[in-house]
C-alpha cells in the first residue's frame, strides 16, 4: 500500500500560520495559551487561539476560513493550484463546530420572540466543510464530512485513503478544521477536563486540556499520478485503522481496548511491527484519563523506550482539526528528522510509567504513527512512511 | 443547635435526592426511596463519571458550591450523607 | 453486497421502536434512542452471527441532535458559564448515537458519524461497500438518523426517524448493486438523510416480503452522479 503518496501539507494553528512558522515555534519550544479573546468569558481556562491567518476565499464562518487557509498552503505545496480539475478529486474533512448551529445570538433572538435569523440559517447550511470546499473547487469526486469528535480529522484521512484504494478518485484533499467555540469552551469546562494553566500532556501533575483551533490538510495522491505530474513524493500514507471502545460516552476504556485494537490492526495492515515505529504523535490531551490510558497502551505495545510527544502542548486540543494537524506534524517529524520536546512535561506519572520526549530529538526512522482517541470511544491510528 | 443542624441536613438531603433523580435521569427511582447512607457510585445508585461532573454542576447551580478538584470529589460524593454534610459546611446559597 | 437486516423507527411505527434500552442509556436523548432502536431491529435476526470486532458502524445525518444542542444553549443563556450541564453537552455532539450503538451491542469495529446536507446517506452507503470490499470488517451497520424540533421546524421540513441496514458480503435476504445512472432525479421534498435511507428501506422491505424479485431505487444526488441501487432477491 505504498502507492498512496502524501504530496501536499497545510497547517494553521496557534503554533503558526503555516508549516515554516510552526516548525520555528516547535524548535524554540514556544507556546502561549491565553484566556480567549474571541468571546468574553468568566471561566479561567486557557486556550490556543489562532492570531494570524487569512482566508483566500470570502466566507463568514471562522472554521471554513481556517480550512481555506490551510488548503491553500497544501495545494501550493503539491503544485496543484492550477490544474486540480484535470483529475478526479475527493474531499473528506473532519469538524465538530461546523456541523452545528451553535450560535448563541441566533438562539437568544429565537427565545425572545420566535424570530429566525435567515442569514444564520444560510450560513449554517453552507458551512459543511467538505461540501463547501468541493463546491468552491468544482471538484468531481466523492465528498464527505466526518463528525466523529476528536478523531474526525484522522478518520477523514482514513476515508480518503479508502477512496483512493478503490479508485474512486485520483487525488484527495483531507484533514480537518475547527474554530474555538464559546459553546465547546463551556462544555469542556462542565466536564471538569479543562485547565486554567498551560496544558501538560503526560505530566504527573497535569490538570486538563486547553482547547485550540486551526486546520490541518493533507493532499493524498496515487503515486503514479504524482509521478506523472513530475512530483517526487517522499512520504506515503501506509495505513489507517479504527476501533470502538464500546464502553462509555465520555470516558475512555480503562484498559484502552479500542486503542490497542486500532494500533495492532494498523501495524498488521502495514506489515510492520512495533519495533519499526520511530515515534508516535500521541492524542495526548493532558486530561488525567486520556493520557493515562494512552500512555499505558504505548508502553504495553511499544515498550518503555518508545519516543512520543503530544503536539497539543503547542496547539491545544483543536477537536475536528486535531487529526489533520497531527498527521501533518507526523509527516514533518519524519521529513525534517527531529521532534520538539513535549511542552509542559516535567515529571513522569507513575501510573503511566513512560515519559514523552524531554528534549528536542533527532530521528532517522522511516515509520511513525499518529493516534486519536475520540469522545464517544472511537480510536484511530495512521501510519506514515518515508522513503530514505 | 444540634436540632437545627439536623433539620437543615434533613432538608438538604431531601433536596439532593430530588435533584439527583431529576437531573441524572434515574429511571424508576423515587427520591423518597433513596436511603441517606446510599452509596452513590459503583454499587448503590450505580452512578458513573458523567454523573459525577453533573453533580458538580448541580452543587454550583443550587448551592453556589465549587468543587475545584475532582479528586476531592471522591470523598464528598461517597453517599447522600457525605454530600449533605459537605453542602451544610460550605454552602453559600 | 447484501442486506441481512433492516430496521426503521419513526412516528408511524411507535416512535422509539421495540428495543429495551440498557441502564447505560438512561441519559440518552431521543436522537440516540431512535438510532439504537433502528440498529437493534436491523441486527435482530443476526445477533449470533456478528462478532465484536467484525462489525463496523456508519451513521449519517444532516442535522444531528439539534434539539439537544439548543437545550445546551438554553443552559448557557439561563445559567452561569460554570453551571451548564455536561450531560447535555456530551449528547449535543453528532457522534453520541454511534457511540451508544457500539456500547449497547458491544461492537468494537470502526465507528463513524458522517454529516452532510446533500447525498450523505448515499455516500455513506458507498463507503460501507468499500469497507466490505477492502475487508475492513465483515458486517457494516449502516444507518441514518434525523430528529425534528421547534427551532428547525420553522425553517426545514425534516423527515424524522432512524433507518438502519446490516450489510455484508455474506448471503442475506437481498443483493444490492450500484448502478450509475444519468439524468435528473426528483428533488426530495423533505430535508435530511432519512428520506433517502427510507427509500432504500422501503425497496428492501418489498423484496424481503416477497412482493418483488427485483426493484430499483434512486438514491438521489450523490455528488458525482445520481446513484441507482438495484435490489434483487437472494436465491
Amino acid at each position: 500500500m505504498r502507492d498512496i503518496a502524501i504530496t501536499g501539507l497545510g497547517a494553521v494553528s496557534a503554533a503558526g500560520r503555516d508549516i515554516a512558522q510552526t516548525l520555528a515555534a516547535f524548535k524554540r519550544g514556544e507556546r502561549n495559551p491565553q484566556k480567549p479573546s474571541l468571546f468574553s468569558t468568566d471561566l479561567p481556562y486557557l486556550a490556543f487561539e489562532v492570531n494570524d491567518f487569512s482566508s483566500p476565499v470570502m466566507v463568514e464562518m471562522r472554521t471554513i476560513q481556517l480550512m481555506y487557509h490551510a488548503v491553500e498552503e497544501a495545494l501550493a505545496c503539491g503544485d496543484l493550484k492550477e490544474n486540480l480539475n484535470d483529475f478526479r478529486v475527493g474531499v473528506c474533512l473532519g469538524t465538530t463546530v461546523a456541523c452545528q448551529l451553535n450560535d448563541i445570538d441566533f438562539y437568544r433572538a429565537y427565545r425572545q420572540n420566535g424570530s429566525i435569523d435567515e442569514t444564520k440559517i444560510t450560513r449554517y447550511r453552507s458551512s459543511n466543510p467538505a461540501e463547501n470546499l468541493a463546491a468552491h473547487l468544482k471538484s468531481n469526486g466523492p465528498v464527505l464530512t466526518v463528525a466523529n469528535a476528536c478523531s474526525s480529522g484522522t478518520d477523514a484521512i482514513g476515508i480518503a485513503r479508502t477512496w483512493l484504494s478503490r479508485d474512486m478518485c485520483d487525488i484527495a484533499i483531507c484533514g480537518g478544521a475547527d474554530e474555538l467555540s464559546h459553546v465547546a469552551y463551556c462544555g469542556f469546562g462542565s466536564l471538569s477536563v479543562s485547565s486554567a494553566e498551560a496544558c501538560r500532556p503526560f505530566d504527573c501533575n497535569r490538570k486538563g486540556l486547553n482547547l485550540g483551533e486551526g486546520a490541518g490538510i493533507l493532499i493524498l495522491e496515487k503515486k503514479e499520478i504524482a509521478q506523472k505530474r513530475g512530483q517526487k513524493p517522499l512520504l506515503s500514507l501506509l495505513g489507517y485503522a479504527s476501533s470502538a471502545d464500546a464502553y462509555h460516552l465520555t470516558a475512555p476504556h480503562p484498559e484502552g481496548k479500542g486503542l490497542k485494537l486500532a494500533i495492532n490492526k494498523v501495524l498488521k495492515n502495514c506489515g510492520l511491527t512495533a519495533e519499526d515505529i520511530s515515534f508516535i504523535n500521541a492524542h495526548g490531551t493532558a486530561t488525567r484519563d486520556n493520557d493515562r490510558t494512552e500512555g499505558k497502551v504505548f508502553k504495553e505495545i511499544f515498550g518503555p523506550k518508545i519516543k512520543f510527544i503530544s503536539t497539543k502542548g503547542f496547539t491545544g486540543h483543536t477537536l475536528g482539526a486535531a487529526g489533520g494537524l497531527e498527521a501533518v506534524f507526523t509527516c514533518l517529524g519524519l521529513r525534517e528528522g527531529w521532534l520538539p520536546k513535549n511542552p509542559g512535561f516535567e515529571k513522569e506519572d507513575p501510573e503511566i510509567g513512560l515519559s514523552p520526549l524531554t528534549t528536542l530529538t533527532q530521528l532517522n526512522g522511516r515509520y511513525a504513527i499518529s493516534t486519536s482517541l475520540a469522545f464517544g470511544g472511537n480510536n484511530s491510528a495512521l501510519v506514515i512512511g518515508m522513503e530514505r | 443547635m444540634h436540632q437545627e443542624k439536623e433539620e437543615k441536613l434533613k432538608s438538604i438531603r431531601k433536596k439532593l435526592k430530588e435533584l439527583l433523580v431529576a437531573n441524572l435521569s434515574l429511571e424508576g427511582v423515587k427520591p423518597e426511596n433513596i436511603k441517606d447512607d446510599e452509596i452513590l457510585f459503583g454499587e448503590g445508585l450505580g452512578l458513573d463519571s458523567l454523573d459525577a461532573v453533573e453533580i458538580v454542576v448541580l452543587l454550583q447551580r443550587n448551592f453556589g458550591l465549587e468543587v475545584k478538584d475532582m479528586s476531592e470529589g471522591k470523598k464528598i460524593f461517597y453517599s447522600v450523607n457525605t454530600l449533605a454534610e459537605y453542602i451544610y459546611e460550605n454552602a453559600k446559597k | 453486497m447484501n442486506i441481512l437486516g433492516i430496521g426503521l423507527v419513526n412516528n408511524e411505527n411507535g416512535g422509539l421502536g421495540n428495543h429495551t434500552f440498557s441502564g447505560q442509556m438512561r441519559r440518552a436523548d431521543r436522537f440516540c434512542k431512535m438510532a439504537v432502536s433502528a440498529a437493534h431491529a436491523a441486527l435482530s435476526d443476526n445477533r449470533d452471527k456478528i462478532t465484536a470486532q467484525s462489525t463496523g458502524i456508519i451513521l449519517s445525518t444532516a442535522f444531528g441532535p439539534h434539539p439537544t444542542t439548543f437545550k445546551f444553549l438554553d443552559n448557557l443563556l439561563d445559567y452561569k458559564e460554570n453551571e451548564v450541564s455536561p450531560t447535555l453537552f456530551s449528547h449535543s455532539v453528532h457522534n453520541a448515537a454511534a457511540s451508544y450503538i457500539a456500547a449497547e451491542f458491544q461492537i468494537n469495529g470502526p465507528t463513524l458519524t458522517l454529516a452532510g446536507f446533500g447525498g450523505v446517506f448515499a455516500a455513506a452507503l458507498k463507503l460501507a461497500h468499500c469497507w466490505l470490499e477492502n475487508k475492513v470488517c465483515s458486517y457494516v451497520l449502516l444507518g441514518a438518523a434525523e430528529e425534528r424540533g421547534p427551532v428547525f421546524d420553522k425553517v426545514f421540513d425534516i423527515a424524522e426517524g432512524s433507518v438502519f441496514f446490516l450489510l455484508s458480503r455474506e448471503e442475506g435476504f437481498c443483493r444490492l448493486e450500484f448502478d450509475k445512472a444519468q439524468g435528473i432525479f426528483p428533488r426530495q421534498n423533505q430535508d435530511g438523510s432519512v428520506v433517502t435511507a427510507q427509500a432504500l428501506f422501503d425497496a428492501a422491505a418489498e423484496v424481503k416480503a416477497g412482493k418483488t424479485a427485483e426493484v430499483e431505487c434512486a438514491m438521489g444526488d450523490c455528488q458525482v452522479a445520481a446513484v441507482v441501487i438495484k435490489l434483487s432477491r437472494y436465491f
